[in-house]
Order: structure tokens, then C-alpha cells, then sequence
């Protein structure tokens, strides 16, 4: 191979590099020829011992882009730092799969952990705000404490004509509300509403759902779980935050060990 | 074997050749082919990870011939590295020749010393 020959194929393999880079890459390798062609080597003998420029521009490349990957641990020069090394041959591809659903279940648990902080904070923050400024009215966007009924209000039934009933009915105490509504097959809707909590509960005649222990949200109770929340939300962020830093600086030595392997191969 | 050592070292040997004096890519190559068996190639992609690693920095010096070359100069930092590999070199050696039973240089050194004085 020509040195014009060699260098041609240089440039073209070094597409994946910077122009500035490539630029002076390609100065230092016409030095060498210059330099070797001074000693009394022919071009050839040259191109030969300087090895495959497609290889060289692979190797090249991969480093380029560790190192990008080294200075800024950012997913944008993951993949191309990834896809440089395997396009070497010898990161084991199969290792990624794991690698990345690890990955993506850490950040899925991280990002779980810092909507239950900003809950928190947003919980807190509301009860602070409706204790100083009387906003928001927390009262009413939750489910009322006091259950609003005419006293001796009687059971209202409506029968349908599909053999369906709605009833509805009220303690007279003002503490107990049940709604049903059941059709001919057995399906119903429920919801009641008692001092010990409120169940909301579906059945039809393939299963049945039910929440039970609707429990008044007291405001008390409100700052107490926007607490506990910040402060689990708050620990888990900082420890998820920590385990991606940890296997993301982790992922940089794994491709630095890799690319060290590769390196040396073929020699 | 041998492939697999000088991989390892080729490394320490072009921190070696650039801690005598100051030297552009072709002269370290020349200089290094004069003693041991080393690819060419394999060189430019190392002087570069040297370069990115800050344990040599480059400079334009004016040639006789030609335009401009790039010489390499060991930083602080590589002067620091060459060191520790040199110390690690030597105590692998030191380990491998005894476990095959060659008497290491420094072992030898102290013999010749002690023998002296009788």
C-alpha cells in the first residue's frame, strides 16, 4: 500500500473522530512516512509495519470516544464509547442485556424514590401553607370527615326493570353512608362510608375488587406522611442516586478493561 | 508469552526512551526497534492515550529537513509513573527469577560485594 494510499484510507475510517482530530492525526502519520521515507524506507515497507489503517482508525476511534465517555459520564457518550469497543470484537455482547435492564430497573426505582420525595414535599409544603396562609383548603379535597345527612333520612330503594337495585342509605347518626347498586347477575358496586373507614368494592361475575381502609385523611396525618415521605423519598433518591453513580463509573472501568483487552489482541 | 509481556510494557519502555531525552514518534520507534521487537503501529495509538492521560505533553520544534516536528515530553506526572512502573518492574523480575531459580541483578550485586572485602 501507498502512503497516499494508506492515509486515504485513514481519513475515511476515521469518519466517528472530530475533523480536528482527524486532522492532526493524519498530520502525525504523513510525519511518520516523511520521517521513515528520510531513514531510507520505501512507502510500502512503511504502510505495511504501520498494520491495517482500518484497525488503527477502529482503535483510533474507540479511544476517542472512551475518553470522551471518561470526561463526560453522560448516556449521549455511552453508547458511542459501547458500540466502539464491541465494534472491536471483543466485548461480549451478551452481557449488555443484563447489564442495561439492571440499569434501567435502578433508574425506574430511583426516579420511583424522587416522585415520593416531591410528594412528600408537596404534602408538607400544602399543610405548612394551609396552616399559614389558609391555602389550600385542605377540607375539601378530602374526603369529608362529617358525613353530611338529613337526620332519620329513610333507605331509598330503586329497582330497575332488569331486576337492578340501587339503594341507598344513611345512619341516622351521620356517621354511616352505604351505596349499592346490584344487577340480576349478582354483579354489584358498593361504596360505604363508616367512622372506621370507607370500602369501595366491584364484583361481577368474573371477580371481584375491593379497597377497604379508606381512613379520613387527618391533617395531622398529612404532615406526618408528607414526613415520612420526604424522608424515605429522600433516603431512597440519595441511595438509588448513588448506586447509578456507582454502576455508571462502574460501566466506565468495565469498557476501560474491555478496551485494554482489545488493545492488546492481535499483537 | 512474549507477545502478552510486551504489551504490558511496551508502555514503560516508551516512558523509559522519552525520560532519557525528549524525542519525536519515528526517533522512539528507531530507538526502541534497536533493542526489542515492537509493531510500529502500535505506537501512535499509545502516545496518544499517554498524551490524553497527561504523562507526556507535545511540542513543534523546528527539524533540519522539513517542516516543523512534534516532539514528546514526559510530564511531572509520567516522570512519576515511569518511576513506579520501574519499581514494579523490578520486583516482578526479582519474584520471577527466583521462583526460577536465576539470581536476580541485585542478589548478584550483593555477592560481588560481600566476596570484596575478604
Amino acid at each position: 500500500m501507498s502512503r497516499d494510499e494508506f492515509l486515504r484510507q485513514l481519513e475515511q475510517a476515521l469518519a466517528g473522530v472530530p475533523q480536528a482530530e482527524r486532522e492532526d492525526i493524519l498530520a502525525d502519520y504523513r510525519a511518520y512516512f516523511d520521517d521513515a521515507r528520510a531513514d531510507g524506507r520505501s512507502e510500502e515497507e512503511v504502510a505495511a509495519a504501520l498494520g491495517d489503517p482500518a484497525r488503527l482508525a477502529r482503535e483510533l476511534t474507540a479511544e476517542h470516544r472512551l475518553k470522551a465517555w471518561e470526561r463526560h459520564r453522560t448516556p449521549a457518550n455511552l453508547w458511542p464509547a459501547l458500540a466502539a469497543v464491541a465494534g472491536l470484537g471483543v466485548l461480549n455482547m451478551l452481557l449488555l442485556v443484563p447489564y442495561l435492564l439492571f440499569m434501567t430497573v435502578l433508574a425506574s426505582l430511583w426516579l420511583g424514590a424522587l416522585a415520593v420525595l416531591l410528594a412528600g414535599v408537596l404534602m408538607t409544603g400544602g399543610w405548612v401553607s394551609h396552616a399559614v396562609f389558609g391555602w389550600p383548603a385542605l377540607e375539601e379535597r378530602m374526603i369529608s370527615e362529617h358525613i353530611s345527612a338529613p337526620p332519620q333520612m329513610a333507605d331509598i330503594r330503586i329497582d330497575g326493570d332488569d331486576r337492578s337495585v340501587v339503594t341507598i342509605h344513611a345512619d341516622a347518626s351521620g356517621t354511616h353512608v352505604r351505596i349499592a347498586a346490584s344487577d340480576a347477575h349478582g354483579g354489584h358496586v358498593v361504596i360505604d362510608q363508616s367512622a372506621s373507614g370507607g370500602v369501595v368494592s366491584a364484583q361481577d361475575d368474573t371477580g371481584r375488587v375491593e379497597i377497604s381502609g379508606l381512613k379520613h385523611a387527618l391533617h395531622g396525618g398529612m404532615l406526618i406522611a408528607g414526613l415520612v415521605m420526604m424522608l424515605l423519598g429522600g433516603l431512597g433518591s440519595l441511595v438509588g442516586w448513588k448506586m447509578l453513580a456507582w454502576v455508571w463509573r462502574g460501566t466506565g472501568s468495565w469498557l476501560r478493561w474491555q478496551w485494554d483487552r482489545v488493545r492488546g489482541a492481535g499483537r | 508469552m512474549k507477545t502478552q509481556l510486551r504489551k504490558g510494557t511496551l508502555e514503560m519502555c516508551v516512558l523509559a526512551v522519552l525520560a532519557e531525552r525528549d524525542s519525536y514518534v519515528y526517533e522512539m520507534v528507531s530507538r526502541l526497534a534497536e533493542s526489542m521487537e515492537i509493531s510500529e503501529g502500535t505506537i501512535y495509538p499509545l502516545m496518544r492515550r499517554l498524551q490524553a492521560d497527561q504523562w507526556v505533553s507535545t511540542y513543534l520544534s523546528e527539524s533540519s529537513s522539513g517542516p516543523a516536528r512534534k516532539y514528546y515530553t514526559l510530564t511531572d506526572a509520567g516522570r512519576q509513573a515511569l518511576e513506579a512502573m520501574r519499581s514494579e518492574w523490578r520486583a516482578f523480575v526479582d519474584e520471577i527469577n527466583h521462583v526460577l531459580g536465576v539470581p536476580s541483578p541485585a542478589a548478584r550485586c550483593e555477592e560481588e560485594g560481600d566476596d570484596e572485602p575478604r
